[in-house]
């Protein structure tokens, strides 16, 4: 709670005061090296040179030189360095830039060091100094999955300088730019909160009225005492019950925003659940003589999905459709709905594109089509949930989703990204 | 049956429509239906309803916008009262509609009798 209540000014400033750095050497002569170019500026100094500046009328002269405001921490073994770490990120003042030197022998080299650190600060700015050619550029590359810079041993100071300057710059941008980032989707989600609030308001609202409404009136003419027609009552009764099961069902779909619920993840075939679906399907397709071409690449790679929520989305994408091609007023001729799936190995992902040659979504609902009680249909039809909660549903499972109008044609196309993750595939 | 007066309901909702019938059929009422605001204005073009009951939230316009697209001299012919469980007149409704308001009764809970009341009086007037 308390990191909620630190502002994001606040949250900005301390990024931007952090000018932390470690340096990791096993040879107390570079360690006192890196002390020498970063050691603390006298106060005589700063005064000598704030007197300066107001001998020459400068305005922008830093009071204090450059090196002495970075913080300079050293450890003369990595396993010390990621000990101090490990501290840093408890204090919550973690280091900004580390160098670190290759050869260290009577521990951790520097490459393991580096790799502890990476795991233990996924931020951390990270720089390889080496006399010896231990290891080859691209070895140390190859064994490093992020990004780390490599300097030549003898350092040369300004070389250093410029080189903590640079990185501790861009560490602060980029956290900076995470916190600003995490503002605005913040911002966000309660502006979509707020919508859905007044939405759901609304659709409990106008079941509720008709229960409370048809009670007043049943009461009104038990009161007057006149004849009470039980067909035309028990008609209105059901219909009230009928109420209170949309009211239910409103608050069961929200659940699935409200509490995304860790659902069990199997390795799952698309292909499968594409069969199980059609087969669903089958009747109403034929009856409606739409047509279902069905277009899968053949080795699909597996989902790490919850079947039961993959065989929803699939679910209500087809009603969906069902229904658009199928409207009384605008049936369409020739309906046909296409279902195609092949895997982007560029970017690991399965992409399913879902679409058909209805009416389409139109203009000026395309950009709330995911949002709840958005919906096309004719009044008390839908309930305009079935595309948001496939939103909310495909999100828990990291994938997206997104309306795309089929280009010069008419009709509604649909296409989800559903990412593929190795690592847990392997574990099922 | 034409020298019936005439209450349009405007609202997306059936239920509330059949809600307003079981109100209003005794009653001596001609109704008639729309379940959005467009369709409500050609069906007050045509039929020069005596009472609108109007819903504020539906699909496409909302009720004040269908307020707006009433001249001065429509409305005054025309007693509107707005059944709604979202807008809040002094917020929602431009202040000419406000004033042009006959009545509001807020959803999901208000009294069937005194709405019931509010049309009698609202048709008794602009007869």
């Amino acid at each position: 709670m308390t990191s909620a209540m630190v502002t994001v000014t606040e949250q900005l400033d301390t990024i931007e005061r952090n000018y932390r750095f470690l340096a990791i050497d096993d040879e107390l002569d570079v360690l006192q090296y890196y002390k020498e170019i970063f050691r603390p500026a006298p106060a005589v100094t700063d005064q000598l040179l704030k007197s300066l500046a107001d001998v020459v009328g400068g305005t922008d002269v830093e009071p204090e030189s450059e090196a002495s405001k970075y913080q300079l921490t050293v450890a003369s073994s990595g396993e010390k360095g990621v000990e101090l770490a490990q501290q840093a990120l408890n204090e919550q003042q973690p280091f900004t830039v580390a160098f670190i030197d290759m050869r260290m022998p009577a521990g951790m080299d520097g490459l393991e060091t580096v790799k502890h650190l990476r795991i233990l600060d996924p931020r951390i700015m990270l720089v390889i100094v080496t006399a010896y050619s231990d290891y080859s550029l691209e070895q140390i590359q190859s064994h490093l999955l992020y990004d780390v810079l490599y300097l030549n041993k003898p350092l040369a100071s300004e070389e250093v300088i410029q080189t903590v300057r640079m990185l501790n710059q861009s560490w602060k941008e980029r956290e900076q730019n995470k916190v600003l980032r995490m503002q605005m989707v913040s911002h966000a989600k309660m502006a979509s909160l707020g919508n859905m609030a007044v939405r759901i308001g609304h659709e409990i609202n106008q079941p509720l009225s008709y229960i409370n409404g048809m009670l007043q009136l049943q009461k009104m003419e038990l009161k007057a005492g006149g004849e009470i027609d039980k067909e035309e009552w028990s008609e209105e009764v059901d219909l009230a019950l009928e109420q209170t099961v949309r009211i239910k069902e409103i608050i069961d779909s929200l659940r699935v925003f409200a509490h995304p619920e860790k659902s069990k993840r199997y390795a799952l075939s698309l292909s499968e659940a594409v069969d199980h679906v059609q087969r669903l399907f089958l009747g109403q397709l034929e009856k409606r003589k739409i047509q279902l071409e069905i277009n899968l690449q053949e080795d699909l790679p597996s989902l790490h999905a919850n079947p039961s929520q993959v065989q929803r989305i699939l679910t209500n994408l087809m009603s969906n459709a069902i229904d658009a091609l199928t409207e009384p007023d605008s049936a369409t001729v020739d309906p046909v709905i296409h279902l195609a799936a092949n895997h982007d190995t560029l970017r690991n992902e399965v992409r399913v594109i879902f679409e058909d040659n209805g009416a389409g979504i139109p203009e000026s609902l395309r950009d709330r089509v995911f949002e709840p009680f958005v919906t096309t249909k004719e009044p008390g039809k839908g309930t305009g949930l079935g595309l948001s909660e496939i939103h909310g549903m495909l999100s828990e499972h990291g994938a997206t989703i997104e309306y795309s109008p089929r280009p010069q044609q008419a009709g509604a196309r649909f296409v989800i990204h559903f990412p593929i993750d190795k690592e847990l595939l392997k574990n099922e | 049956m034409s020298d019936q007066p005439k209450v349009l309901i405007v609202d997306d909702e059936v239920v509330i429509h059949r809600l307003f019938t079981k109100l209003l059929e005794k009653e001596g009422y001609q109704l008639l239906f729309a379940v959005n605001g467009e369709d409500g204005l050609e069906l007050f073009e045509r039929e020069h309803p005596q009472v609108i009951l109007l819903d504020y939230r539906m699909l496409g316009m909302t009720g004040d916008e269908f307020m707006t697209q009433l001249t001065d001299s429509q409305i005054e012919q025309t007693a509107i009262i707005m059944v709604s469980g979202h807008a809040v007149p002094d917020v929602d409704l431009t202040q000419r509609n406000q004033q042009k308001l006959f009545a509001y009764f807020e959803k999901p809970f208000f009294e069937m009798e005194k709405l019931k009341q509010s049309i009698h009086e609202a048709s008794a007037r602009s007869t």
